[in-house]
């Protein structure tokens, strides 16, 4: 991760601008383990931002959930809090 | 050109289709001896070896705080495993993993064909690299502690590099405690 990516996750007020962040980053797989990589996609209850607010696309969204909820499982991210 | 590929690849595709990428990542207990936690790491191992599997790469990431706490452990041991094995082993394996007392959780998944093996920074760290600190606490001295902190540590220096000689030993020992009267008879002191 030597490389610096772009990570707007509030595109709910820009319409026309909406991107995925994960594919402007060209970025294919999300890994379970890259915790600074998931975090701005869980808000301050830990729970799933929604593709509302951060303009993900369906495809990164589905390969995101996968790894939250690894993650969660092998507690290296909480549940709740 | 393509034909000769296509030839390769049925060549190649007996070996190929028998091995598939996975990776197993385990939480182990935290109390346990660093002579078990080896053993128990080389039971898996050999699990994977012995029935045909190839090991690309282990990384043990030793203790690490727990986002929860399992059981009555708020830390546990971590291990990631990068290997090679037939689909069919994947069921004992997984079983191996569930079975174990010292395993808390674990997690093994299939891995696609061009991944390879990265460690992440640690969020904290990722932090520090994308905005550092400003200040620093070390360069910041209070006025009022600069007249007895640093005197003790002068007086300790030069005894820990005049190691040849001891006769200085005994006179910095009566200096010291000397200064230690002083700093206790001090009035400010909170203790």
């Amino acid at each position: 991760m030597s490389k610096k990516y772009i990570f707007s996750t509030n595109q709910k007020h820009a319409p026309g601008k909406r991107r995925c962040t994960f594919c402007t980053n060209q970025l294919g797989d999300v890994d379970y383990k890259d915790l600074p990589t998931i975090k701005p996609f869980v808000d301050g209850f830990r729970r799933i931002k929604a593709r509302y607010y951060t303009g993900v696309c369906l495809n990164h969204q589905k390969k995101l959930t996968t790894a939250i909820k690894r993650a969660r499982h092998m507690a290296l991210v909480p549940f709740t809090s | 050109m393509s034909t000769q590929t296509v030839e390769a690849a049925e060549t190649a595709a007996p070996e190929a289709k028998a091995l598939r990428k996975y990776e197993l990542m385990l939480t182990l207990n935290p109390d346990l001896l660093e002579s078990k936690l080896k053993a128990k790491l080389g039971d898996f191992e050999d699990a994977i070896t012995k029935n045909g599997g190839k090991i690309f790469s282990q990384d043990l990431w030793g203790k690490r705080l727990l986002a929860y706490r399992i059981g009555k452990f708020k830390e546990g041991i971590y291990a990631v495993y990068d290997f090679e094995i037939t689909p069919d082993f994947i069921k004992e394996l997984n079983e191996q993993a569930r079975i174990d007392v010292d395993v808390m959780r674990h997690i093994l998944i299939s891995v696609p064909e061009g991944y390879v093996y990265t460690k992440y920074k640690e969020e904290a760290q990722a932090m520090e690299e994308e905005r550092p600190r400003k200040r620093k606490m070390s360069s910041h001295t209070y006025p009022g502690a600069s007249s007895v902190a640093p005197a003790p540590v002068a007086k300790i220096a030069p005894a820990v590099e005049a190691g040849p000689a001891p006769e200085s030993q005994p006179v910095d020992e009566a200096a010291l405690e000397k200064k230690l009267d002083e700093i206790l008879g001090d009035s400010d002191l909170k203790i």
